[in-house]
């Protein structure tokens, strides 16, 4: 018997597949999605960034409270 | 700072150097070098080509400069930042002619940054590691 791809067949097998897959898998990547668009980007020890906007330290300053912050501006030459 | 850094190693302060043309001279480079120098996950580095942090803390700080630099602030664990910067709870600087705070003493700023860690309305922070 030949299986004919049509939407009447279709339908049971996207519910199955539904069934079948792990709901876990699911949430899980939607966490790996969220996770990527709401984490600041990992500065590396040592890199330096580019100040562009003063919001730039101001978002920074304002994450770290709750620490005790140190700043310092100097010339490098 | 590195002194003071080595001295006080809890990971409850974090640093933020921020390097500003005064000199001119080789920005880029000398930048970049220095930072590489002194690697420590609770440092941020930030170049300021355009002396955007030392203009800002200079309208906070007033050492009668156009630009506030070699000046070195500690806010505590509750500061926060709203439309400008806030006062620094302590800061020195090595700055000729500047009287409103004292003079880099590395000692002293040292028993301050730990005075910051012990203070307890700091009720979240943990002891300091010494």
């Amino acid at each position: 018997m030949k299986l004919r791809w049509t939407r009447k067949n279709l339908i049971p097998l996207v519910v199955l597949a539904f069934l079948v897959l792990p709901s876990y898998s699911v949430s899980s990547f939607a966490e790996q999605k969220k996770d990527k668009q709401t984490k600041p980007p990992v500065i590396k020890a040592g890199q330096v960034i580019e100040l562009r906007k003063i919001d730039q330290l101001k978002e920074a300053f304002q994450r770290d409270t709750g620490k005790v912050r140190l700043v310092t501006i100097l010339s490098p030459t | 700072m590195q002194k003071v850094l080595k001295e006080v190693s809890d990971d409850r302060v974090t640093v933020y150097i921020i390097w500003d043309p005064i000199f001119g001279g080789k920005f880029d480079n000398e930048t970049k070098k220095l930072s590489s120098s002194f690697p420590d996950k609770r440092i941020s580095y930030f170049k300021d080509p355009d002396s955007l942090a030392g203009n800002l803390w200079e309208r906070v700080l007033k050492t009668e400069r156009e630009i506030a630099w070699d000046v070195y602030l500690l806010y505590g664990a509750e500061a926060q930042w709203d439309k400008e910067p806030p006062q620094p709870d302590f800061w020195m600087h090595q700055l000729g002619g500047v009287t409103i705070a004292p003079h880099l003493d590395v000692e002293k700023f040292t028993e301050e940054l730990k005075g910051l860690l012990n203070k307890p309305g700091s009720k979240d922070l943990k002891k300091v590691k010494q």
